[in-house]
């Protein structure tokens, strides 16, 4: 009877399409507990959980070692520094894990890297609510530690040695995004290489070092003198890699201590001592099962946290796990699970992954609202030889995904021409449930678009991950990226702005692009387009320069001994991962915030004023002066009667493709440290609110302070009226291998419409015009207007209802009141 | 004829910009915020980049100071003063002071009127 009410209970649910109810109905007593313990890491709106508090263990203890050791060189002094965190920082196990590894001395801290930037320890000292108590001995040792590491820091450093110009135009916070350290990077893995396990990298580096002793003890050449600063970078790596099996092994003795002295549960005793099995197994040797994997997997990113700001997290986890899921749970000799035990454990990942908390600038936080990072797990695909690489793994990560309904990490989904229907249906099915993910991802065009761009030969391609939200980058030994190159994000918007503005940012107060000339006096659309590319060509310049800088000094200003040892081209070389003189083949991008707005103004410029001459450029830039104060009729006219992006419209559609030509042509015309080319790659997060106060009023009829369009290429909220298919066909018209990185495009579809076996077909056959059309990407939500009025309303009751904002998803109610808007205000396309 | 060189005018922006990095202050320099802060005043953007209390004048442009005795203004120029929120603009005869509303500003991310820093609460109640 009980049975048969749950039933209908479940099954009215599925009905109303309360998705999160449904997923707390159906997961296990384990998941459900592991998911509601978890502290929300990412800032809602743009300030913090209450009771959420900065570890200040974590830079005590760094520091403390740091100040030991002033004479050593930087990566030497790194390692033992954070050997002495690893050693001493407070450790614990949650009830239910069966997974150990923490960021934080405890389940409700959040860590940063006092080494990195005065900027933020200060910020980190002046925020609201996160500072431990008691406050008056926790503000006494941030002064101490902000007093020490003042002039000191990578930042710091870099602003010494960048182009004065450059710097000052960088941190006006006007034109980019990011900072040119590994402060606040992300670096891709290649697990064929970790998965050898560290005893085994450790033996290696202990070969390069016998060699090298050799080769400095021989006959003098120019060619033995880069070997003696290798030394200490090798001594480095290998104090890294033992402090990590000590750490794992400080889980492995508590485990042991708590099974063997408090634990009365004789079943969860057993999976004490497993934990403490897998700990002492791994990273030191590798893996033998599931749980041996995913907790190598997890300690490598908590490890690497402790470094750096990993603010993103490029993996494949179905192509690096799927091996061991499949042995333990196959029938066989080997099975070891059942796969609802393997599901506890996938899920359990993901929820360790959504733990991991760092404190993020506020920039970063309004523009990445809800979340941490962007975890973004790519799945699917195919493997080296072109055949697919779709397994039970891959399938069980989006049941796991759409179980535990974390907004962090989503789910990358590598679309072919031969994927499995039951696979893409699970596909279908997250994003039925309302998770906003798995984007999808067109393996054929990212694969060429990584050849064509940065030269990687075509089996290596075949391995990509999503370096970010959106970039595809190899997981191989040269192709692995270190360093967040897209650190020159730039605000696009700011180039139509200052075409029309003659260089000049009234935002923050500074000449800031070239003069240009004063557009009041431009003819005709030409000059304006031209004034246009010269602003364009001077945002990427000083973005790109700055970056590079930053990439070249980052072994000097700030070194990642742990990263290195993780990455094989660097054991061979004895160098740190940042350097990019080891063999990296490269892989740069510029990631493009708040573009469609330069296509849509410079299409309504050429259109009322140039073309119909209803209004003169004085009168457009008086209004624009004024953010059209006084002028809403006119400012409605350019909203309304200007072609806009998304409509399948050439007159506009055609202003894109040109615009892009010119920043392609740039783009090559650029090198980066490894002689290599930054393509654009169009994208938000939420860059459009964050940036809706620094973007000046814009002839598309916006104002200052209006929330900017969603990202990348998606047309703007409520502009494209011509339909789904519409919106396809003007993504299609942009070649998405020479005219950029990838092209995010968001859609919102009606989860009424999309419901059974029907919705699904009608999903597939948009799809289908999609891949035809040679589209790279695409992401759906598909949550109703009133459910997400509803939780505006009552927030506690819709705590797990997902969107998607941008190159990530994030909960509703985590997000601003902006941002929730204009999610809501995203057009809803009906298909068929 | 004094000839000044590109690096050198920047690099006088970029200095105060980022003089601060380097000194010292302590508990009791970060947490005073004076009564006439620059913080406090309607002129004062706070800076885009970092949340820390840097910001620019919207009045005053490089060159200013008025820290100097007696105080330095200069009005044209192609670049704000670059000032931090608990900076004593006691002598500034452009201040003005803003009306604060009680908010967590949360909704608020422009920089024109954005006042981040926990020590304004304290200062302001």
């Amino acid at each position: 009877m009980e049975e048969t009410a749950k039933k209908e209970e479940l099954g009215e649910l599925v009905e109303q399409q309360q998705w999160w109810r449904v997923a707390e109905k159906t997961r296990s007593k384990r998941l459900s507990y592991l998911r509601k313990a978890v502290w929300k890491k990412g800032a809602l709106g743009g300030v913090y959980t209450p009771g959420l508090k900065i570890c200040l263990e974590l830079p005590r203890l760094f520091t403390e070692a740091w100040r030991k050791n002033e004479d050593v060189p930087i990566m030497l002094r790194k390692a033992r520094a954070l050997a002495n965190v690893w050693e001493n920082i407070p450790i614990f196990i949650t009830d239910q894990a069966q997974l150990v590894g923490y960021l934080g001395s405890a389940p409700h801290t959040m860590v940063w890297h006092w080494q990195a930037a005065s900027m933020i320890n200060e910020e980190i000292y002046n925020e609201t609510g996160i500072i431990p108590e008691p406050e008056k001995e926790s503000l006494r040792l941030m002064a101490e530690l902000n007093d020490y590491w003042g002039g000191k820091t990578s930042l710091d450093l870099f602003t010494k040695v960048v182009d004065p110009e450059d710097g000052v135009k960088f941190m006006s916070g006007a034109i980019g995004w990011g900072t040119p350290s590994s402060a606040v990077t992300y670096a891709t893995r290649d697990f064929n290489f970790i998965f050898k396990g560290f005893e085994a990298i450790n033996d290696q580096i202990g070969r390069e070092l016998e060699k090298a002793e050799e080769i400095t003890r021989g006959t003098p050449s120019p060619e033995i003198i880069p070997y003696y600063e290798k030394f200490h970078k090798w001594e480095a790596m290998q104090i890294v890699l033992e402090a990590a099996i000590a750490y794992a092994g400080r889980y492995a003795r508590l485990a042991r201590i708590i099974a063997d002295n408090f634990e009365s549960d004789p079943k969860r005793r057993e999976e004490l001592l497993r934990i403490a099995e897998t700990c002492e197994r791994v990273p030191a040797r590798p893996p033998r099962n599931l749980q041996e994997s995913l907790q190598l997997d997890l300690f490598v990113n908590i490890l690497n946290r402790y470094e750096a700001g990993e603010f993103a997290w490029p993996s494949r986890p179905d192509y690096t796990h799927g091996s061991f899921y499949d042995r333990d749970v196959k029938a066989g000799v080997n099975k070891r699970l059942t796969e609802n035990e393997a599901l506890d454990l996938v899920g359990e990942f993901m929820i360790r992954a959504y733990d991991i908390g760092m404190f993020a600038p506020r920039w970063t936080r309004e523009g990445l609202q809800g979340i941490v990072g962007t975890w973004v797990w790519t799945i699917g695909g195919v493997d080296e030889d072109g055949n697919d690489a779709c397994n039970a793994m891959t399938v069980a990560l989006m049941k796991a995904a759409r179980l535990v309904r974390v907004a962090n990490p989503t789910l990358s989904f590598r679309w072919h021409p031969r994927v499995k229907d039951e696979v893409f249906r699970e596909v279908f099915e997250c994003i039925r449930h309302g998770l906003g993910y798995p984007n999808i991802r067109n393996d054929t065009v990212l694969i060429e678009n990584g050849m064509y761009w940065h030269g990687h030969p075509i089996k290596e391609m075949r391995t990509w991950v999503n370096q970010a939200c959106m970039s595809p980058c190899p997981t191989t030994k040269y192709g692995c990226q270190p360093f967040r190159m897209a650190s020159c994000t730039a605000n696009t918007a700011k180039m139509v702005e200052y075409a029309l503005s003659n260089g000049y940012d009234r935002v923050v107060n500074m000449q800031m692009g070239p003069k240009t000339g004063d557009s009041r006096k431009f003819k005709d659309f030409e000059e304006l387009f031209a004034a246009w590319v010269k602003q364009m060509e001077w945002i990427m310049n000083i973005l790109i320069r700055t970056v590079a800088l930053g990439r070249v000094k980052d072994p000097e200003f700030y070194s990642r001994p742990m990263l290195s040892a993780c990455y094989e081209r660097a054991v061979e070389t004895g160098t740190d991962a940042v350097d990019p003189s080891n063999g990296e083949r490269g892989n740069t991008w510029i990631t493009w915030f708040t573009w469609v707005e330069n296509v849509d103004s410079l299409a309504a410029v050429k259109k009322l004023v140039f073309d119909e001459k209803k209004y003169t450029m004085d009168q457009l830039i008086t209004a624009l002066e004024a953010n059209w104060d006084g002028d809403e009729e006119m400012r409605l006219d350019f909203v309304r009667n200007a072609p806009k992006w998304g409509n399948d419209d050439d007159y506009v559609d055609s202003i894109m493709v040109r615009c892009l030509k010119e920043i392609a042509r740039h783009s090559w015309e650029i090198k980066g440290p490894e002689g290599k080319p930054f393509p654009p790659l169009p994208e938000n997060v939420s860059g459009n609110i964050h940036y809706a106060n620094i973007v000046g009023a814009l002839p598309n009829g916006r104002r200052l302070g209006d929330a900017l369009y969603d990202g990348g290429v998606s047309p703007g909220p409520g502009l494209d009226r011509k339909g789904p298919t519409a919106v396809l066909k003007s993504v299609g018209k942009i070649d998405h291998i020479t005219q950029g990185r990838a092209f995010l495009l968001n859609q919102r579809l009606s989860p009424i419409q999309l419901a059974g076996d029907k919705g699904y077909n009608l999903w597939k056959s948009y799809m289908r015009t999609w891949a035809d059309l040679g589209n790279d990407h695409v992401q759906f939500n598909m949550v109703d207007d009133s459910t997400l009025r509803a939780a505006q309303k009552d927030p506690e009751k819709y705590s797990e209802v997902i969107v998607r904002v941008a190159g990530y998803s994030a909960h509703f109610v985590d997000i601003s009141r902006k941002t929730q808007d204009n999610i809501i205000q995203r057009t809803v396309q009906g298909l068929g | 004829m004094v000839r000044r060189s590109r690096r050198e005018e920047w690099n006088q922006i970029r200095n105060s910009m980022t003089s601060d990095f380097s000194t010292a202050k302590g508990v009791e320099g970060r947490e005073t915020v004076p009564d006439k802060a620059c913080g406090k005043c309607k002129n004062f953007s706070e800076n885009a980049y970092a949340s820390d209390g840097r910001g620019s004048c919207r009045v005053l442009k490089m060159g200013s100071n008025f820290l100097a005795d007696p105080p330095i203004f200069v009005l044209d120029g192609e670049t704000g003063l670059m000032c931090m929120f608990n900076m004593d603009a006691s002598r500034c005869e452009y201040y003005e002071m803003m009306e604060f509303i009680d908010t967590d500003g949360t909704e608020c991310a422009d920089p024109q009127f954005r006042r981040a820093q926990r020590q304004m609460e304290k200062a302001l109640k």
